[in-house]
This record gives structure tokens, C-alpha cells and sequence, in this order.
């Protein structure tokens, strides 16, 4: 792929080098980025895998703007690179052309006080109403315990279709009882239909990445990053692992590769039995939700057995895992392993066979395969619309490249599609860990990292249960990182719901939304809810003050 | 106007609607590999809310506060229409006005949704008039034909018609159908659908208010369990003296509450929640079953069946 942009823009490059076997990074003038990204993006077919503003004042005076495309067909990573200086705090949105870049470009906007010039829609994304407009918390110079001014609360600029006087507006969130998590979705109702829909995420921002580059070591961060999701936090404490190990050029040792995987395929599991379960009580089918989370206890069962723990299991750190599994453990486990198929095989039967369940999910929420790849969605939403991505079979990390397993694809692109692609998820997950089970090598768990040179570019790839997590790291000096950027699936995910609610009922907005499997705190990298925001009509910060007192 | 039953109708009515509720509950949680709450739990859940605070929201006016005990009250005048455990009902041809009360409450219910001036208790509201207006017809006619096969609009467990069995259970069959929506639950919980509008009409409703509203609702759904003990006694023609008594009355009732109830449950377990469109398809065919059983109920004595 180098090659080709290379050829293309035979002037525009003007370094281009290999950080790792696959992935290679391409500098360029930010004058340039734009036509060069556009050509990457809509011509070759590149996934946006996440977007990173650094700001490096303190060693180079300027900020780094990197754009990540993969190519998982070719197995390929490219990092576009283009610089400003300081002083110059601007850049050339790509939004226009690429509408994937949007959450980025805001995100790179609020964070650092980068202004990506010709934004088509530079509203807030992340921070508060309240935060100042001119504090930028992801800035080197900003001090992780500053204590914030407040700023006086303005109303968030919803967008609205035309005439939209002619409709209700239908609040959907920000708690919303079948979202559970924080998110505000607007919407412009003729009757039952929604005309218009508009989104509002940030609720959850508290800023961990800033957390992580000030306050914690390298060896600290797998543990904050597993919290970053309360399902898949094996999957970002994997990723950031596998980054800061490419940086480091560290192989971990063969037994620890494996039960990863094995962590990593548990997770999975349990991951989309959930939704299994959620999907069905969307839809009002409460005996699915019943049922599925009846197999599903056996897996977390399974994981408090291996790990100690029910969730959060702490067991990948960067040089191998921590714990290993016994002998006897390990013989449990397949038993489990064997039941769980048995139940599940049984019980999706019988589920998938139900006609108003049926229903319900077939022709609902479409995204046709032209707009999952314009909006580069990922995991089982991209799957499900035709385009067959799986970072575990394009992009083989630890003990992928030894198992077999196949990638569920569907072609339907509504919302039964997704259900598929996940339930068969569960299959090929299964098969999957009975492999690791099977076969698992011998040696230490565990091995030290000796040495992290500073200033390294790494990126980190993992195929989560809902798509790609993407840590982006730049390794620093003084055992810390310099920048670490989480880009989970559902940040990828969440733009395209937009599209697949135009045109539909108020009665399915619950199960599309649901069907790209939301993780609210996953996208916005939180921990703690600190945020009352202003939902018109509903309760003001200041209303809410007035309420309670 | 037989008092007597009227007082006996209405104090085993508030005893045992939440009851049944809670009988509905218990078996879809066995339905659904859960232990589930005692089945005494919705009255507790009635009980706490009596003592909680109830909430006015700015949006809500006089009929915010009038539609729960207006639900409340037609729920209860569903008791006088018939005779549950008596032989005698309390008024005569309580049928017709039973049938009204039906449809009065339903309309009520939507009201509850439009009074409270929240978006989701309007769209709700909005649902239950729709899904109303495709049963209710369906309903009628099925009770319709259910006088006309009894002979009397008075319900009580005396026969005084021409029974034909087809009509008989065309027309227990549509009215059992109708009874799945009517009631609320899933697959047709469509108004309240927890998990799209949460709760439509009741979702401002608090405190004592919601628990009025929850109480009429039970009672509600008690009357409609009631019915199918008509079409019971219907079949099997009781004798109403002597030692045949309670048998024929308390046993037809009884038969009729939990096999309703059973219904009910296996319906909420086994199903989504419909679409409206996919409702109103449901209830065409419905439609012409009741339909068809009226019609047959009307001719049956012609035909000399």
C-alpha cells in the first residue's frame, strides 16, 4: 500500500518508514493530508482506525497529527503523519470527504485546541458544558490536578431537519433504560417514524488518557486500561500491551500468547451472550434474556475459576500474564467449555426459531455495505453489512496465526444480520478456546521487558467482541508513555447509528441502537459519570440544582 | 340491583386482583428458569407505593390527577356488570355495560399517557388508542355472540339460550386472542413497552398516583379473566341448587382465572413484543373469527344446530 500512495502522490511523502513488519508510517505536510487521506480512504478502501493529535511543545515545539488506516486484506498498518507548529493550531478537516473522521477531528479540537479547518459540524463532542472553551486538557502544559473554572452553562446546539416544527422531539437518553449507559439521542418523530436524528455523546469523559501520561507507569496502565470497559477489558489491556510490546520489540513467551487468547475468546463469549440476552429484552422478549444469561453465569463461572475474578480479571500485563492455569484448571475448563456449546446450540435453536422474535430484527436498522465502508464501521456491524474484517484472521496476533477458526460474515446489514454474525460469534469463539485448551504449550507465563526506547510510534490491534480496539502509544521517557490514544469499536460504531434510525420506528430505535452493542464508556475512555448536561426541556444543570435543593 | 353480590364482588376483587397479578408473575418467572417474586409481591408493590410521595409534573393538570381514580373507578364498575362467586349477578344485563366499561378503560388509560405531557407517555398513549380501536371490535363481537348464544346479557351462570358449540368456542377462542392484548402484556405490551418508551403512559405517574392506576389496571385484568367463566358455565350447564352449588359457580370461576392466567404467561414467555403493524394484522384474522361466530350464534337456532 506504501507502493501506491507513493506512486500516486509521488511528491506529497515526505518520509516514509517501517516502525513494525506491518505497519509503516508515512509523513507528509498537513497541507497535503487531506487529498492524500481522501485517496486512502475512499479509493483504497483503508479503514480509519483511529485519529491522534500529540502535542510534543515540550521537546519539538510542535503537535503531531496521525491519521491510522489499516488494510486488513493486505495486513497492513499506515500511520499518516503530518506536523504544525505551535502558534499554528490548525488543520485541514477531512470530515467533508470522509465522514468517519468527525468524533476524531472534534475530539482533536476540544483536547488539544487543534481546529480542523472546514469542520463541517465543530460542535462539543467530549468535555462538559460547563469546561472553559480555552483549557485543553490532553495539552503537555495542562496539569492533571488543575482545578477547572467553571464556565457559564450555554444550550447544545441540536441539529434539527427542516420544518422540524412540524414534529415531536423524543428525548432518548441520556439514561435511557435500555442503553444503560449515558448517551443522548434526539429525535425529530413524525408519529412513529423518525425523521430526523441527532446525537449527543461526552457524558462520560474524564480523561484517562491524561491520567495515564501523568500520573501512572507502564506497568500501571493495563489495569486502568482494562477499566475502561466493564465487559471487554482484556481486550484494551491486550491491546495496550501488544503496543507497548511492538514498541519495546518484545516477543512474549509461547504459554503466556495462549492464554490470551484463551482470556481474550472468554471475554468474547461472555460478551456477546450479554447482548444476546439484551437484544432479546429490547425486543421484549424477556425468557432470551433470561436464558442466555443462564449460559452465560457458566462462562463467568469459568472466568472466577482461571482468574479469581468474575470481571476485570487483571490477568494481561504487558510481558506475558500474570496467573497461569493448572492442570486441573484447565481440565474444568474444557468441561465447562463442552456444556456451555451443548446449552447454547440448544437454546439458539429454539430462540432463532421464534417467529415474533423474527420479526422484530429482520429489515430493521439497514446499513448498506457502501456506508459501512464510507463510515468504517467495525466488528459485527461491518460483518454483518458484508465486509469481512477480523484483526484475529488479517492481522494474527499472539496464537491466532496457529488456530482455526472461521470469521462469520452476513450480508444482510440489518439488524437480524448482526444478530447472526454475533451468535455464530459464540461458535467459533468456543472452538477457539477448546484449541487453546487442547493445546497448550509449556514454559513461563511471564518474562520482563528490559528495555522501551522512547519516542516509539506503536499501534495496537485487537479484535474485541463489538470491533477493532485501537490503542495508539507513543512510548516516553521516564517508564511512562508520552501518548496513548484508546479507540474503542463503539467510537467507530456510534456515528453510524445515525443512519441506520433515519426512517424507522420509535418501536425498533431501542434494538438498532442496541444492535451495534453501545459501550458508551468504551468510547469515551471514563470511568465515573461527573456531568449534568443541558437537555432542553428536560432538566437543565441549573434546573436539576433548583430541583434538589 | 342484588347488593349482596355487588359487596361480595367487590371485596374478592380487591382482594385477589393483585393476587392474580402476582400468579401471572410467578408463573412466567418458572417459565423463564427464575425463582420469581411470592405471588403476594404486587401487593406489596401496590402497598409501598400508597406511602411514597406522588409527583406532579409541570406538564400535568387536572387530569393527571383525575385519570388514575377514574381508571380505578371503572375498573371497580366492571364487579356490578357480574356475578363471580354468586349465583346471581348484582344488576340485570350487565353485559352491554360490561362491554362499554372495556372500552371506556382502554381510552382511559391512553389519556393517562396525553395528560402527563411527556413525549414517550403521549407516543404510548397514542399505541394503546390504536391497538383499542383493532381489538376492541373483535372483543365486542365476541361478547356479543356470547349473550346471544347465553340467551341474556345478564351475567351470571344461569343458561336460558340456545348453546352451539361451534359458535361456543369461535367465539371463546377470539376472545381469549383479544384478551392478550387487552391485558397489556407482552407480545402485546406495545403502550407500556418497557424497553421503548418505558411504561408510555405510566411513565410520570408516582406514588399513590401509579399505584391507583396499577390497582385499576389489576382489576381491570381480573373483570377480563372473569368472562371466560361464562363460557364455562355455558358448556357444562350447572344445576344451581343444593350441594351442586359451590361446584358449579367457585369452581367454573376458578378454572376460568388460573387458565387465563396460564395464557397469559405463556404468551409473555414465548414471544416479542409485536409492532403495531403486526398487531393489527393479528387482530384482522381475530376480527373474522369473532366475526363469523356472531353470525353463526345468530343463525344457530335457524339452522336448528
Amino acid at each position: 500500500m506504501v507502493e501506491e500512495i507513493r506512486k500516486q502522490f509521488p511528491k506529497m511523502l515526505i518520509t516514509t518508514s517501517s516502525i513494525r513488519g506491518n505497519t509503516w508510517l508515512i509523513e507528509l505536510s498537513k497541507e497535503n493530508l487531506p487529498a492524500v487521506l481522501e485517496y486512502a480512504h475512499n479509493v483504497q478502501g483503508g479503514n480509519l482506525l483511529t485519529m491522534v493529535a500529540t502535542d510534543r511543545v515540550d521537546i519539538e515545539d510542535d503537535y503531531l497529527i496521525d491519521y491510522v488506516l489499516g488494510w486488513y486484506e493486505l495486513g497492513q498498518i499506515l500511520v499518516f503523519r503530518a506536523k504544525t507548529r505551535r502558534g499554528e493550531e490548525t488543520f485541514n478537516s477531512i470530515t467533508p470527504f470522509v465522514p468517519c473522521a468527525d468524533w476524531y477531528e472534534r475530539e482533536a479540537k476540544e483536547s488539544l485546541g487543534l481546529i480542523p479547518v472546514g469542520h463541517p459540524n465543530p460542535r462539543k463532542l467530549l468535555m462538559a458544558d460547563d469546561w472553559p472553551d480555552d483549557l485543553f486538557p490532553m495539552r503537555k502544559g495542562f496539569k492533571v490536578d488543575t482545578q477547572v473554572p467553571k464556565k457559564e452553562t450555554s444550550s447544545f446546539p441540536f441539529e434539527s431537519p427542516e420544518n422540524s416544527s412540524m414534529f415531536n422531539i423524543i428525548p432518548y437518553g441520556p439514561y435511557h433504560f435500555a442503553i444503560h449507559e449515558p448517551i443522548y439521542f434526539r429525535f425529530h418523530a413524525d408519529g412513529e417514524r423518525i425523521v430526523g436524528v441527532d446525537l449527543r455523546a461526552g457524558f462520560n469523559y474524564r480523561g484517562l488518557e491524561k491520567i495515564a501520561e501523568s500520573r501512572l507507569t507502564y506497568e500501571n496502565i493495563p489495569f486502568i486500561a482494562e477499566r475502561v470497559c466493564g465487559i471487554c477489558g482484556s481486550v484494551h489491556a491486550e491491546a495496550y500491551s501488544q503496543a507497548l510490546e511492538g514498541a519495546a520489540g518484545f516477543e512474549p513467551p509461547e504459554r503466556a500468547k495462549w492464554i490470551r487468547v484463551a482470556m481474550l475468546e472468554m471475554e468474547r463469549i461472555h460478551s456477546q451472550l450479554l447482548w444476546l440476552g439484551v437484544a432479546s429484552h429490547m425486543v421484549g422478549f424477556d425468557t432470551g434474556l433470561m436464558q442466555f444469561w443462564r449460559v452465560r453465569d457458566k462462562i463467568m463461572g469459568l472466568a472466577e475459576l482461571l482468574t479469581g475474578n468474575r470481571k476485570q480479571y487483571g490477568m494481561i500485563v504487558p510481558g506475558g500474564v500474570r496467573r497461569d492455569i493448572r492442570e486441573d484448571k484447565r481440565r474444568t475448563a474444557l468441561q465447562v467449555i463442552s456444556e456451555v456449546q451443548m446449552e447454547y446450540e440448544e437454546l439458539l435453536g429454539a430462540v432463532l426459531g421464534l417467529d415474533t422474535l423474527k420479526k422484530r430484527l429482520i429489515g430493521v436498522g439497514y446499513l448498506s455495505n457502501e456506508e459501512a465502508k464510507k463510515y468504517s464501521v467495525t466488528g459485527p456491524v461491518a460483518r454483518a453489512s458484508g465486509v469481512s474484517i477480523d484483526v484475529r484472521r488479517d492481522f494474527p496476533y499472539e496464537a491466532y496465526g496457529s488456530l482455526e477458526f472461521k470469521t462469520p460474515v452476513e450480508s444482510g446489514g440489518d439488524v437480524l444480520a448482526r444478530t447472526l454474525v454475533r451468535a455464530n460469534d459464540v461458535l467459533e469463539s468456543i472452538k477457539i478456546m477448546r484449541q487453546v485448551l487442547e493445546t497448550l504449550p509449556g514454559g513461563p507465563v511471564h518474562e520482563p521487558i528490559d528495555y522501551i526506547p522512547p519516542d516509539v510510534t506503536s499501534v495496537g490491534l485487537v479484535e474485541g467482541p463489538r470491533g477493532t480496539d485501537a490503542h495508539y502509544l507513543i512510548t516516553g521517557r521516564d517508564n511512562t508513555v508520552y501518548r496513548w490514544r484508546v479507540r474503542a469499536p463503539t467510537y467507530a460504531n456510534l456515528p453510524a447509528a445515525k443512519l441506520m434510525l433515519e426512517g424507522e420506528t420509535l418501536a425498533d430505535a431501542s434494538i438498532i441502537i442496541g444492535s451495534i452493542d453501545p459501550c458508551i464508556s468504551c468510547a469515551e475512555r471514563v470511568v465515573v459519570v461527573d456531568l449534568r448536561s443541558g437537555i432542553e426541556k428536560i432538566v437543565l444543570g441549573e434546573n436539576l440544582g433548583r430541583r434538589l435543593s | 340491583m342484588n347488593i349482596l353480590s355487588l359487596v361480595v364482588n367487590l371485596v374478592l376483587a380487591i382482594l385477589i386482583a393483585p393476587l392474580l397479578d402476582g400468579l401471572r408473575r410467578k408463573i412466567t418467572a418458572r417459565l423463564q428458569n427464575r425463582v420469581g417474586p411470592p405471588i403476594t409481591q404486587s401487593w406489596h408493590d401496590v402497598i409501598k407505593l400508597f406511602s411514597k410521595e406522588s409527583i406532579l409534573p409541570e406538564a400535568g393538570g387536572f387530569l393527571f390527577v383525575v385519570v388514575p381514580i377514574l381508571t380505578l373507578v371503572l375498573s371497580l364498575s366492571m364487579f356490578a356488570t357480574m356475578s363471580t362467586v354468586t349465583a346471581q349477578a348484582p344488576i340485570e344485563e350487565g353485559g352491554i355495560i360490561f362491554i362499554e366499561l372495556v372500552v371506556l378503560s382502554a381510552f382511559t388509560f391512553a389519556i393517562a399517557g396525553s395528560a402527563s405531557g411527556n413525549p414517550y407517555g403521549v407516543v404510548g398513549g397514542s399505541r394503546e388508542v390504536i391497538l383499542a380501536t383493532i381489538v376492541e371490535p373483535s372483543m365486542i363481537a365476541s361478547l356479543v355472540s356470547l349473550v346471544l348464544l347465553r340467551g341474556s346479557a345478564t351475567l351470571d351462570y344461569s343458561t336460558t339460550g340456545y348453546i352451539a358449540l361451534l359458535p361456543l368456542l369461535m367465539s371463546g377462542l377470539a376472545y381469549f386472542l383479544c384478551l392478550l392484548a387487552e391485558s397489556g402484556r407482552t407480545p402485546f405490551d406495545v403502550a407500556e413497552a418497557e424497553s421503548e418508551l418505558s411504561g408510555g403512559p405510566l411513565i410520570e405517574f408516582s406514588g399513590p398516583s401509579l399505584a391507583t392506576l396499577k390497582l385499576g389496571n389489576y382489576l381491570r385484568n381480573l373483570a377480563l379473566c372473569s368472562i371466560p367463566a361464562f363460557y364455562i358455565s355455558a358448556l357444562i350447564a350447572p344445576k344451581l341448587d343444593g350441594v351442586g352449588y359451590s361446584v358449579a359457580v367457585v369452581i367454573p370461576y376458578l378454572v376460568s382465572l388460573i387458565l387465563c392466567t396460564l395464557v397469559l404467561s405463556l404468551a409473555e414467555s414465548l414471544n416479542a413484543r409485536f409492532r403495531l403493524l403486526e398487531a393489527s394484522r393479528f387482530y384482522g384474522f381475530v376480527l373474522l373469527l369473532s366475526a363469523a361466530s356472531l353470525a353463526l350464534a345468530y343463525l344457530a337456532p335457524a339452522l336448528g344446530w
